[in-house]
């Protein structure tokens, strides 16, 4: 991991350290933010958002990795307070889903079957890693998206061997919502072993 | 070695933690009960990891957008400290003083570039989004939706042509739709567009058949690629629909003058004029890979018709949308270089996303599409007043092979 420490301590070592953070997490949180929301425009006001709450904060000064699971965790947080807000989640899943059609047709009206069938997957998984309790859904998201069991441990606030066992679940039921996306039955693998 | 709990055989598929995968391996080996268990989890998280990795974005962003992004946040910054400093220096001066700052703006967002941001905010949004699109010739007949009706007018599409169309071109687009949009140029009845193609379930073929107005023939299993299943799993159905929007004169006109044309001008007789977009019925069979998500997509539409009702002609709208400030110049030149254009419907393609070429289905002009990873492939081709494609995670040739065993 490339360190982006700057001077501690100084406003303006602050700012750049600040700004060289922005730029090393800025993808990688944009894309954890579009995978749970499935929208271009809400991925970057959740990573806005993020930002803003770093701003000033003690962490800043941590070391690289810290800042990042800092962020990240900030970040899903974020992302699951507005799938929670003002609708249930799976109508705003279902407007996400339709959204990203429309915006498929419409910017690659060319391919419409390609661009369907796409569409259509990206909405039957979202649909059911919605049914997924969040923290299970978090570390599918995070596992899948490269992530190592340290990094996703460190997020997640979890020990480091606990996160096999919420992966094993977390897949387990969303191969059932998955496979079975008409009728998705949310939570059904809590009770595991 | 006592059983290991679920997480451990887990993390053993990603070889977590280092150094303890042999013994855990040994011990499944001679424990058919931990086998099995191993092989469902490596089952499930091959399952989850393709499937997963279709939510990323298509893309990251740019390093422009990277720095755009943090320039915008410290704009927002650079406010909310202002608003921090005037409600002191309020706070300061007596609950008496008026509020010499006003509350911080929200900063603007992220532009959602891409068009479909308009469907989502507002309703009426996505009316102007048809009509342009439709007008411009922007309009696909979306594999979710698009083409029947027995319509006949102004414009019917027979032909396919493609207009290669890269991101900033999308994005200048996206841009005069948005002014057309907030101007009110263009607005309809949104629940008209809101209710476009929502596509119901139907139980077979024969009753999709009946809520398309058209047959649907049955996919020959002996033609479909290996892995994919016999039966379609879902059979979707959007049935024909009308849907339309009114142009306003005045505010195109002063649309124009805002936007550099101080002279333009328009006919009165324009005003009020509706443009009636007949969005056909589409049937989609989709059919399951072996993991149990879709792989293959065979549709089948009726085609588009477009005309207007009210002082001016479909061709004297196109002209005005056409003439637009701020649509990308070559595009409009390709689109206006479509002689028949009353037939020929132009499909969009995103050239840096995108390949298409054309070929034939039994005997049809047709267009072959290939996404950027290679995966997905496509065909599209009309016949016999309709459009149909087959698309999916197959390769050319098995997309190809379907399509020529449909005719």
């Amino acid at each position: 991991m490339r360190a982006v420490r700057d001077e501690p301590g100084t406003r303006s070592g602050s700012r750049e350290r600040f700004a060289a953070v922005f730029r090393e997490r800025y993808r990688e949180l944009y894309g954890l933010g579009y995978r749970l929301l499935g929208d271009h425009g809400e991925a970057e006001d959740v990573v806005q958002e993020t930002f803003l709450r770093l701003d000033g904060q003690p962490v800043l000064e941590r070391p690289d990795e810290e800042v990042a699971a800092w962020l990240r965790r900030v970040c899903l947080n974020t992302a699951y307070n507005r799938l929670r807000g003002q609708r249930r989640a799976a109508t705003r899943l279902e407007r996400a889903g339709r959204a990203e059609r429309a915006d498929q047709e419409a910017d690659a009206g060319a391919t419409p079957l390609l661009e369907v069938l796409r569409a259509e997957q990206q909405r039957a998984v979202r649909q059911a890693l919605a049914s997924l309790p969040e923290r299970q859904r978090a570390c599918l998201l995070l596992r899948h998206a490269g992530y190592s069991y340290a990094e996703i441990a460190a997020t997640l606030d979890l020990a480091v061997g606990s996160v096999g066992v919420l992966l094993a679940r977390g897949e387990r039921a969303f191969r059932d919502a998955y496979l079975d996306s008409d009728d998705p039955d949310p939570g059904a693998y809590d009770a595991l072993p | 070695m006592p059983c290991p709990d679920l997480g451990a055989l887990r993390a053993s598929l990603d070889d977590v933690p280092a150094g303890t995968t042999t013994a855990l391996h040994g011990h499944v080996h001679a424990c058919p009960s931990c086998a099995d268990t191993l092989a469902e989890l490596q089952r499930n998280a091959e399952l989850a990891a393709p499937a997963i990795a279709l939510t990323a974005p298509g893309e990251p962003p740019s390093e422009a957008a990277v720095e755009a992004a943090l320039a915008r946040l410290e704009q927002r910054q650079a406010r909310l400290a202002a608003a921090r400093t005037a409600t002191a220096t309020t706070a300061a001066a007596g609950p008496a003083a008026p509020d010499p700052v006003p509350a911080p703006a929200p900063v603007p967002l992220a532009r959602r570039r891409r068009l479909a941001g308009l469907g989502t905010r507002t309703r009426a949004a996505a009316a102007a989004l048809v009509a342009v699109l439709v007008l411009t010739g922007l309009v696909a007949t979306p594999g979710g939706r698009a083409a029947a009706a027995s319509f006949l007018g102004q414009f019917r599409s027979q032909r396919l042509q493609a207009v290669p169309l890269d991101a900033s071109q999308a994005t200048q687009v996206g841009q005069v739709l948005d002014g057309l949009v907030s101007s009110g140029v263009f607005t309809g009845d949104p629940q008209q567009v809101a209710d476009l193609g929502e596509p119901q379930a139907a139980a077979d073929l024969a009753q999709a058949g009946r809520m398309a107005g058209f047959a649907v023939p049955a996919v020959d299993p002996s033609v479909l690629p290996a892995g994919v299943q016999h039966t379609p799993r879902r059979i979707l159905v959007s049935r024909a629909r009308e849907a339309r929007i009114t142009f306003d004169r005045d505010r195109a006109l002063a649309y124009l003058r805002a936007h550099g044309r101080p002279g333009a001008r328009l006919p009165e007789r324009y005003d009020g004029t509706q443009l009636v977009v007949q969005v056909p019925a589409l049937v989609v069979q989709q059919f399951s890979g072996r993991d149990g998500g879709p792989a293959l997509l065979v549709g089948k539409a009726g085609m588009l018709g477009l005309d207007t009702e009210g002082g001016a002609s479909l061709e004297e709208l196109r002209e005005v949308v056409l003439g637009l400030p701020g649509l990308p110049a070559d595009l409009v030149a390709r689109l206006r270089a479509i002689d028949d254009w009353r037939t020929t419907l132009p499909l969009p393609v995103p050239a840096d996303q995108v390949r298409s070429r054309p070929v034939t289905v039994a005997g049809a002009e047709a267009l072959s599409f290939a996404d950027q990873s290679g995966r997905l492939h496509a065909v599209i081709w009309q016949r016999d007043g309709h459009v149909w494609g087959v698309g999916g995670v197959v390769g050319a040739d098995e997309a190809r092979n379907v399509a020529d065993s449909l005719g």
